[in-house]
């Protein structure tokens, strides 16, 4: 998938332009980046959602289209309070008026640990549950690409760190786009990493932290990786707030 | 404090003794002042049968709950679509919302003379006040709900590419029914004081026709049993509307 040309403008701030990137098929990609810099605009602006500057543009290697090919996941679990977990993660078919196959509900259900709770309403589930639940209801699209904004930052360290693991279990093989603050969880996930910062903003080089997902962070390789990429954020946000002064 | 009031029996007692103080009182100042003052709760009692056994009451009560649910159904419909329309159509709700802002300002009351000099004294006027004072209110809750809702959900539904309809059917629809019920119960009050405003203001009939009918009398017995009827029917109409609200919005309780 590539992006060519990204351009996006508030008023008479320019947020980024040219912006480019090649995000590998298959792999899971980071971007990481300060706070305001543009990173989940870009990822609305991938999934068609939201303004799009007519410049940019967005293609897929093998050339179609990539509307019909993405699912989307948000910080916030978006799922319909006055829906049951099942009823939710067979939304997708029922805005589209497709029949949906309960089997694959009971799966997905069991695959993120839910199948004990079919039945319960979203306010009734933690806030770990609840994201599992859209995590389940984001496969049951079963789209190629999955593109996620911050998809695991509402919720406590530990049931993060299950969350994490389990969504690189489950969307192995797919290609994901997760954009994120966190360093480590940019080293815990991605295959590949880009740094987004400046104003107007670019993506940096891409970064390939060794070894299999979901990494332990804590491994003498990444840590290096790690200090790196804070000092590369920290400098990042230093130009961010020089540019930003009036 | 609080085991005390936990225990049913005193809970129970200490009403059933507030309303017999209430009886009381009503009973002996009410039979203290000239009769064409007031009467005491016994002599309402006897006119309330009186008014039963002659099929006055059932008259009256029939033709103001007839006017009540006609019109205001007729508001509930037209409110909650047309808030569902305004929060989607943008042109809509900017060129109507300063509108909106002056009539639900306005008390509805002042407007009787205009529709009685408009429509005449027929069903037609009563009708439109009682639709007026129940129509606003729901509106209102139904556009706060429907602007309620997260613009990221939108977003979610459009990403598993939804249609407008289902947008409508599943997502916009279900979030704004409890809102539209809060309006319902709101509004349920205020259409039930259109029904007496029209039946006092437009032309004599129901229960408003049976309050100046017994005035006329100088029967304070019948213009109190009349009124406790309309006490009884308003109790029963919020009670149907909470019984609404907490069954098809569980889940918004749920949310707070």
């Amino acid at each position: 998938m590539r992006i060519a040309n990204g351009r996006l403008a508030f008023a008479d701030m320019l947020l980024f332009d040219e912006l480019s990137a090649t995000i590998t098929a298959g792999e899971w990609t980071c971007i990481l980046g300060p706070s305001g810099v543009g990173k989940s605009t870009l990822l609305r602006m991938i999934a068609g959602l939201g303004e799009s500057d007519p410049a940019t543009n967005i293609t897929a290697s093998d050339g179609s289209p990539l509307d019909q090919r993405i699912a989307w996941m948000a910080q916030q679990d978006l799922l319909l309070p006055w829906l049951s977990v099942s009823q939710n993660i067979a939304l997708g078919n029922k805005l589209r008026g497709q029949t949906t196959d309960g089997g694959h509900v009971s799966a997905l259900l069991a695959n993120v640990g839910l199948d004990a709770r079919p039945d319960a309403l979203p306010a009734t589930l933690s806030g770990g549950q609840r994201q599992r639940a859209a995590l389940a209801r984001t496969l049951m699209e079963d789209r190629p690409v999955v593109l996620m904004d911050e998809p695991f930052s509402a919720v406590d360290a530990i049931t993060r760190a299950r969350l994490q693991e389990l969504a690189a279990r489950l969307l192995r093989g797919r290609t994901v786009l997760q954009v994120t603050h966190d360093p480590l969880e940019a080293l815990r996930l991605g295959h590949n990493i880009h740094v987004m910062a400046g104003r107007p903003a670019h993506l940096g080089a891409v970064i390939r932290p060794p070894g299999d997902t979901p990494r332990d962070p804590t491994e003498p390789a990444l840590r290096d990786l790690h200090m790196a990429l804070l000092a590369e954020l920290s400098s990042a946000a230093d130009d961010g707030s020089n540019g930003g002064a009036p | 404090m609080n085991s005390l009031w936990d225990s049913r029996p005193i809970r129970f007692s200490t009403y059933a003794a507030g309303l017999l103080i209430g009886a009381v009182l009503w009973e002996y100042f009410g039979g203290k002042v000239n009769p064409s003052y007031g009467a005491p709760l016994s002599a309402t009692a006897k006119r309330f049968i009186f008014l039963v056994s002659n099929g006055q009451l059932q008259d009256a009560v029939l033709g103001s709950l007839q006017l009540y649910f006609v019109g205001f159904i007729s508001a509930v419909l037209a409110a909650s679509l047309f808030g569902l329309l305004m929060s989607r159509l943008n042109y809509l709700r900017v060129g109507f919302e300063n509108y909106i802002m002056l009539l639900y300002a306005t008390p509805m009351i002042a407007m009787v003379p205009f529709i009685k000099s408009v429509l005449e004294i027929g069903f037609a006027a009563k009708f439109t006040v009682v639709f007026l004072f129940g129509f606003f209110p729901v509106l209102y809750n139904t556009l706060e709900g429907a602007r309620s809702v997260k613009p990221e959900m939108v977003e979610v539904a459009k990403s598993f590419r939804s249609g407008e309809f289902a947008l409508w059917r599943d997502l916009l629809i279900p979030h704004t029914v409890p809102f539209i019920l809060t309006g319902i119960r709101q509004g349920a009050g205020r259409a039930l004081v259109g029904v007496v405003a029209a039946e006092f203001l437009i032309s004599s009939s129901g229960l408003g026709g049976l309050i100046q009918d017994q005035q006329g009398k100088y029967s304070m017995s019948g213009v109190f049993a009349s009124i406790t009827v309309l006490t009884a029917m308003g109790l029963l109409l919020m009670w149907i509307g909470r019984v609404l609200e907490n069954r098809m919005a569980a889940w918004r309780g749920l949310n707070r």
